[in-house]
């Protein structure tokens, strides 16, 4: 009989949860599961979880219009972290309006610098953060995939 | 996420935050954050024991600011992490409240 030593158990690299704030503690720990498991350095755990909470929220403020439950789908949001050689691709899928952050601009002109703070960073950060976002129309769904390059800190 | 106060010399108040700046973090503290920067118009904010800065947590330190800064007051930013700042530069966030490295130079910038 053949010995299995098992280190540790990989844990889910999907999540499906609910387009609702209240599912963000859970995307939370499921990214730092996930992230600890794949023994990620900290400052691509951090660009990971940057990302995956703009993506989310903005899922979840602006995705489900009341008036439009699409109904069958619920208002799921399905999140899927692997690694690609040296790289990890987190994707983030949601079945509600169109919506390609990839090719978002924000149209409004603000009035000042704190104003242009406040609005609209969060695809920003998300440009910044991952090495690169695409986007795509599935069908009903919208497929965000974000890749992120595992780089140590020089010295840790 | 966990905010608290401290009063030092001269009327500055220090602002000590610790935990998550996500979006339910800032939610958490946002009513206390607008008393406090309502009221008053030197304030240090300490991010040395914040984990994690998103865009929800930038909007709650920016309104704050604004707050201040109308009275006439000054609030500035002290010690964050190298991520948290990482996420402050790349938004200008710095731009509007500065960044201090040590405590005596945040007291000097909201007291000039």
């Amino acid at each position: 009989m053949g010995t299995t030593i098992a280190v540790t158990d990989e844990p889910s690299r999907t999540a499906t949860v609910p387009a609702d704030l209240e599912a963000f503690p859970r995307i939370v720990a499921w990214a730092e599961e996930a992230a600890a498991w794949l023994m990620l350095p900290s400052s691509t755990t951090y660009a990971i979880q940057l990302c995956l909470e703009e993506a989310f929220t903005n899922i979840v403020r602006h995705g489900y219009p009341a008036v439009d439950d699409r109904a069958g789908r619920g208002r799921d949001v399905r999140l899927s972290i692997e690694p690609v050689d040296a790289d990890v691709t987190l994707t983030i899928e949601d079945w509600g309006i169109p919506f390609n952050p990839v090719e978002f601009h924000s149209l409004a002109t603000p009035a000042s610098i704190e104003d242009a703070i406040v609005g609209g960073q969060g695809i920003r950060l998300m440009r910044r953060f991952a090495q690169e976002m695409r986007y795509q129309r599935r069908g009903d769904c919208n497929v965000l995939r974000l890749r992120f390059t595992v780089t140590a800190k020089a010295g840790a | 996420m966990e905010m608290a106060t401290e009063a030092l010399d001269g009327g500055v108040t220090k602002v000590n935050l610790v935990g998550r700046l996500d979006i339910l973090g800032a939610q958490k503290i946002d009513m206390q954050f607008a008393i406090l920067s309502g009221s008053h118009r030197k304030v240090i904010v300490d991010l040395e024991r914040v984990e994690f800065l998103a865009s929800m947590g930038i909007r709650t330190l920016i309104v704050s600011a604004k707050s201040v800064k109308s009275k006439g007051g000054r609030m500035v930013l002290l010690r964050p992490k190298p991520d948290v700042e990482k996420v402050l530069v790349e938004t200008g966030t710095d731009t509007v409240i500065p960044i201090l490295g040590d405590l005596d130079s945040a007291i000097a910038a909201v007291s000039g």
